[in-house]
């Protein structure tokens, strides 16, 4: 199918409207009517949309009560995490099963780099088939399949044939499929960006590609030479297998409130119910971080992130949340709150160092205590009193990926 | 209508290949109710316990039962009725 024997083949599985398949799997009566799938909050976005709910133009990402009023007949239905997070494990194990060459890039998406077993399955076509047929056979779901020579036009095509498609992109293909591609339809091309493009009047791959590579590094860097390759259609990334992916460089938790908020008092609980979900996935991950980000987004969208260093690593929840007020005391609000997030940048993983203070270890001791707890008996067991009777967060972070207990073999 | 509940109840399993189990009938409330489909399977953990999930239908409702792997009990946690 490809060129040359070092040519490489990379697949891209995409799982259609996946979060809303599933609820239809789990509820037949729910199968072939429009659905969303949304988060808990009164003033939710749709996180994923049924393909009998797209035609109304609802898309993920849209304000719930947008989508309400485009198609009365809505379905909405409260995501349900465990259910999607067991499905993707398990598509994750048949996919394991064509290469070990498997990079989870979200809960619902992965790349595989199926060079190695081309002649084992007679031919990446006939991979994606088999794949398709299992994840049919043991999920009833489907997937878009897109393979090509490099990830960058594998993401590319797996979008092309939606639901249940299955697209390949050729090498000698590459130069005529980009010529009139829109900018914004390349994987990594936002709509930030996008309208640069634009107002430099460049609005598809082959108007892009023409572009000299000085002018582009000029107006926008690093970025301008990475442009000049996605629009050639250029990638040299390897997929990174499920367990070699590299560290994390940052970890954060957002949430939209329900209702905007004025005073600090309250941002202040959000920011320690935040502080205390990053501190928990960081000590899970063996991580300690520097710098703590707090991001803000008031009512008029405007969004906004300030940030503070310390010169030690801090872990715990309450030690997050301290420099998170103090950023948070900085700042002068202009307007009522909507959104608010906290992350921890500045990480090493693997730290052995003791903190040289009593309270500060203490202060560690006491988490790991709480993290056995919680990881025995579920999570927020045991938690802060300035947290009780909140609610949980649960949710997907873009950085998902399954741990190492989630792929114990399955009971059923 | 859904409604949710969580109460044990007594289920009849056929024990399969490959460690699979699949309820074939359950007795809540004194009523025994024939599964015709499963929907749809999935786990979860509580802690440490790992707890199985079954979207189950008979011939008018779909039902969601739980199986609790330590204590080997099992539980229904909703039902969707059409209508």
């Amino acid at each position: 199918m490809f060129r040359g024997a070092r040519d490489r083949v990379i697949m891209h599985v995409d799982m259609d409207a996946f979060f809303a398949s599933v609820e239809q799997r789990v509820n037949p009566a729910w199968r072939g009517r429009p659905l969303v799938v949304c988060g808990g909050g009164k003033r939710t976005v749709v996180a994923a949309a049924s393909y009998e709910a797209r035609p109304y133009g609802i898309r993920s990402g849209m304000p719930l009560y947008e989508a309400q009023r485009k198609c009365s007949d809505l379905l909405v239905v409260q995501a349900d995490i465990p259910t999607y997070v067991d499905a993707s494990v398990r598509v994750l194990q048949i996919l394991q099963g064509f290469t070990p060459a498997v990079e989870v890039y979200s809960i619902d998406e992965a790349f595989l780099d199926v060079t190695g077993s081309l002649m084992l399955f007679r031919g990446a076509e006939r991979i994606a088939r088999m794949i398709q047929e299992r994840i049919d056979e043991e999920l009833r779901l489907t997937c878009s399949i897109g393979i090509a020579p490099n990830k960058l036009l594998a993401k590319l095509a797996s979008g092309m044939h939606k639901p249940n498609g299955l697209q390949v992109i050729r090498e000698e293909e590459i130069s005529a499929l980009l010529e009139d591609l829109p900018v914004e339809e390349v994987w990594g091309i936002g709509p930030r960006l996008a309208t640069y493009l634009h107002e430099m009047g460049i609005s598809t791959c082959g108007q892009l590609g023409r572009i000299p590579l000085g002018i582009l590094e000029r107006r926008f860097g690093l970025i301008g030479t990475m442009l000049y390759r996605m629009a050639r259609g250029v990638d040299d990334s390897s997929v990174a297998p499920f367990g070699a992916a590299p560290d994390a460089r940052s970890i954060g938790h957002s949430m939209t409130l329900d209702q905007d908020v004025q005073g600090k008092e309250e941002i202040a609980w959000y920011v320690f119910l935040l502080a205390e979900m990053v501190g928990r996935r960081l000590r899970s991950g063996g991580y300690a971080g520097r710098t703590v980000v707090l991001t803000l987004r008031y009512s008029d969208f405007c969004t906004f992130s300030r940030r503070m260093t310390m010169k030690r690593y801090i872990t715990t929840g309450p030690e997050i949340h301290e420099l998170a007020m103090r950023i948070l005391d900085g700042i002068r609000l202009r307007d009522a709150v909507r959104l608010v997030g906290v992350s921890l940048a500045n990480l090493v993983k693997g730290r052995v160092q003791i903190p040289l203070f009593e309270g500060e270890r203490k202060g560690e001791e006491l988490a790991l205590a709480m993290d056995r707890v919680n990881d025995r008996y579920g999570e927020f067991t045991l938690s802060w009193g300035p947290l009780l009777g909140g609610r949980k967060g649960r949710v997907v972070p873009p950085s998902w990926r399954p741990k190492d207990g989630d792929l114990i073999h399955a009971i059923s | 209508m859904h409604y949710t509940t969580r109460e044990k109840i007594t289920v009849g399993v056929v024990y399969g290949d490959q460690a699979r189990i699949r309820p074939v009938w359950f007795v809540w409330d004194g009523r025994r109710y024939q599964v015709t489909s499963i929907n749809h399977v999935w786990r979860d953990k509580a802690g440490r316990e790992v707890l199985v999930f079954f979207s189950v239908s008979d011939e008018a409702n779909t039902y969601l039962l739980c199986y609790h792997t330590v204590q080997l009990e099992w539980s229904i946690c909703g039902v969707s009725m059409e209508g």
